[in-house]
């Protein structure tokens, strides 16, 4: 069973049903899976449901697509920049039903499944709409007195995503994967999903990862398939190995005010390449090393000039 | 000490300092840009270091960093630049919204693109929430500060879009209808404490609940208040003016505290 669990990005996206609920690692404009949101996008992968903490640009792209028929979530804005206008037309609109959560009570609820049980006790939410609002499946919460106590408390039922696509840094070949900085609540994700698939910047020796088994986020044991993704982040960055491509993120996010301009913008960079390497040659090798962080300043040097 | 010229910002970020005590410990979200977060952000941000500058040991943590120091704040707040802003911890988000459960917050900083006389805020939706006239960017951690920390202060531009009566929907509680609302729902966190806005600093009258002015900005009338707000409001007769930023006040903030205009210009990336 030697590489059992590495799938090139287009297999790993075909194992994906339509209709699938899925949380997607990323925080702000960092280690986003993008490259297996652009294949889920080329692939024509549709209906999908999102139980998401705040994966703006997961969120942002598969709604200008047309491809988010729902979303649980607590927020989706892009930092630096503003609301996700992709994602607010399809709620305006009534194409997206939405099931709003503040952050606490949606990581609850991942906690919930990643712990193996069946809900969280938790006090936010509690007087607010955020509670008369129905969800998608019966209640979101429910009001409960503590049983010892007597405290006043909402019951949030667990949240099992069916498939949790993580970007990491590096993994060996078995799926132990590491990511360097800011992991967010990855680890919630994954462990609350059904089925985890991870893709990294580089698939390395096991070696490398028995150096320092203190920066594995995901235990092999959790992750069913092992995607090798180099530049998987990009337009996002990945600390250590690349910064955001703030450039390409103000053209999008320009280009997502207008629907027309922002069918332009899937034409050129998702369906007119054929795979994520084509995409990679597209952004062009020059623009891709200027990224590149060096690995004693975890960003890159052209960028650590700029700020002082 | 004569009166220096000022920004309202600064003199938003002065109001705010002076509400900070010993001991007490703030949170601040980063994120967000332009004005929404000068507001949410820039502001706090100043008046914490102004406090502290002051004497008044007030402990602050910033997303994740506790107690970096705002005199080496990275020009730019991606990850990376983040991750390298020196601290005294890396406080997990989970673990810092269990420190707001366990009650030990004092202060949350928060705004909202709504909020009504009872503090209540909004930053879901513009209509009705299935199919709103504007999606908004969603409840955020709003909810876990306004239901958990000991006061909110709520930091807000003052216009007419802003303060209205009803929001169209409740993102963070602040009183709710009104008297006994809140404590229907033991939550450990008292409510709105100020509102400090462009214009004026609001407080809640302690019975009816309902948002009143404390004091005017210089220069701003009554009837300016009035205007930009779309609800009545109280107001106290004779009615103070906001005391106005010191000239040490004034030199420190563009000097040494935010000299690069990240905080209360939004300058940074």
């Amino acid at each position: 069973m030697i590489d059992a669990k590495i799938l090139s990005l287009r297999e790993a996206v075909a194992s994906v049903p339509d209709g699938a609920n899925m949380t997607f690692g990323g925080f702000a404009a960092y280690f986003t899976p993008m490259a297996f949101v652009r294949e889920m996008i080329r692939q024509g992968k549709r209906d999908i449901e999102m139980t998401s903490v705040a994966e703006c640009w997961v969120a942002d792209h598969l709604a200008g697509a047309g491809r988010l028929r729902r979303a649980r979530f607590s927020n989706f804005m892009f930092e630096g920049m503003g609301r996700c206008y992709n994602f607010s037309r399809g709620v305006e609109r009534g194409e997206i039903a939405v099931e709003d959560y503040s952050h606490f009570a949606i990581t609850s609820r991942l906690v919930a499944a990643a712990l193996g049980i069946p809900f969280l006790p938790i006090k936010p939410m509690a007087g607010t709409d955020l509670m008369h609002t129905r969800g998608f499946e019966a209640e979101k919460a429910r009001p409960f007195a503590c049983p010892f106590t007597g405290e006043s408390v909402l019951l949030v039922p667990a949240a099992r995503p069916d498939v949790a696509v993580i970007h990491a840094a590096r993994a060996d070949r078995d799926g132990n994967a590491q990511l360097f900085g800011n992991t967010c609540v990855i680890d919630e994700q994954a462990r609350a999903a059904s089925r985890v698939i991870v893709t990294v910047e580089e698939i390395v020796d096991d070696g490398v990862i028995r150096a320092q088994p203190e920066l594995t986020v995901l235990p092999g044991f959790l992750v069913d398939a092992l995607v090798d993704a180099p530049f998987g982040a990009h337009p996002t960055g990945m600390y250590r190995y690349y910064d955001p491509d703030f450039a390409f993120l103000t053209d999008y996010y320009a280009a997502s005010r207008d629907e027309a301009a922002f069918r332009r913008y899937l034409d050129e960079y998702v369906f007119d390449v054929a795979d994520h390497w084509a995409y990679l040659r597209k952004i062009g090798i020059r623009r891709l090393m200027a990224l590149r962080a060096d690995p004693g300043l975890g960003l890159a040097r052209i960028h650590a000039r700029t700020l002082s | 000490m004569t009166t220096a010229a000022y920004t309202v910002e600064e003199l938003m970020a002065c109001v705010v300092s002076r509400e900070l005590r010993d001991g007490e410990l703030g949170f601040i979200g980063l994120g967000t840009g332009g004005r929404a977060f000068v507001m949410a952000v820039g502001i706090p941000t100043v008046a914490i270091r102004l406090a502290q500058l002051r004497g008044v040991d007030f402990i602050a943590q910033y997303g994740v960093k506790l107690e970096p120091l705002i005199e080496e704040a990275p020009a730019c707040f991606t990850d990376a630049d983040l991750l390298d802003w020196r601290c005294r911890a890396m406080i997990p988000v989970e673990d810092a919204l269990d420190m707001f459960r366990r009650g030990m917050m004092d202060w949350g900083f928060v705004s909202g693109a709504q909020i009504d006389p009872y503090g209540n805020l909004n930053s879901v939706c513009i209509g009705e929430q299935k199919h709103p006239k504007v999606r908004l960017v969603g409840a955020i951690a709003q909810t876990d500060h306004c239901a958990h920390a000991r006061h909110t202060m709520i930091i807000l531009p003052h216009d007419r879009r802003a303060f209205v009566e009803r929001v169209d929907f409740i993102s963070g509680l602040g009183f709710g209808d009104g008297p006994g609302y809140r404590e229907r729902f033991q939550h450990r966190g008292g409510g709105p404490g100020k509102v400090v806005t462009t214009l004026a600093v609001l407080g809640f009258n302690e019975k009816t609940r309902r948002m009143q002015v404390e004091s005017l900005h210089p220069g701003v009338t009554r009837g300016e208040v009035e205007r930009n707000t779309g609800f009545a409001l109280a107001f106290p007769d004779p009615i103070p003016t906001t005391p106005t930023p010191t000239d040490e006040e004034v030199q420190l903030i563009r000097t040494r505290i935010d000299p690069k205009g990240l905080f209360l210009q939004a300058k940074v990336r």
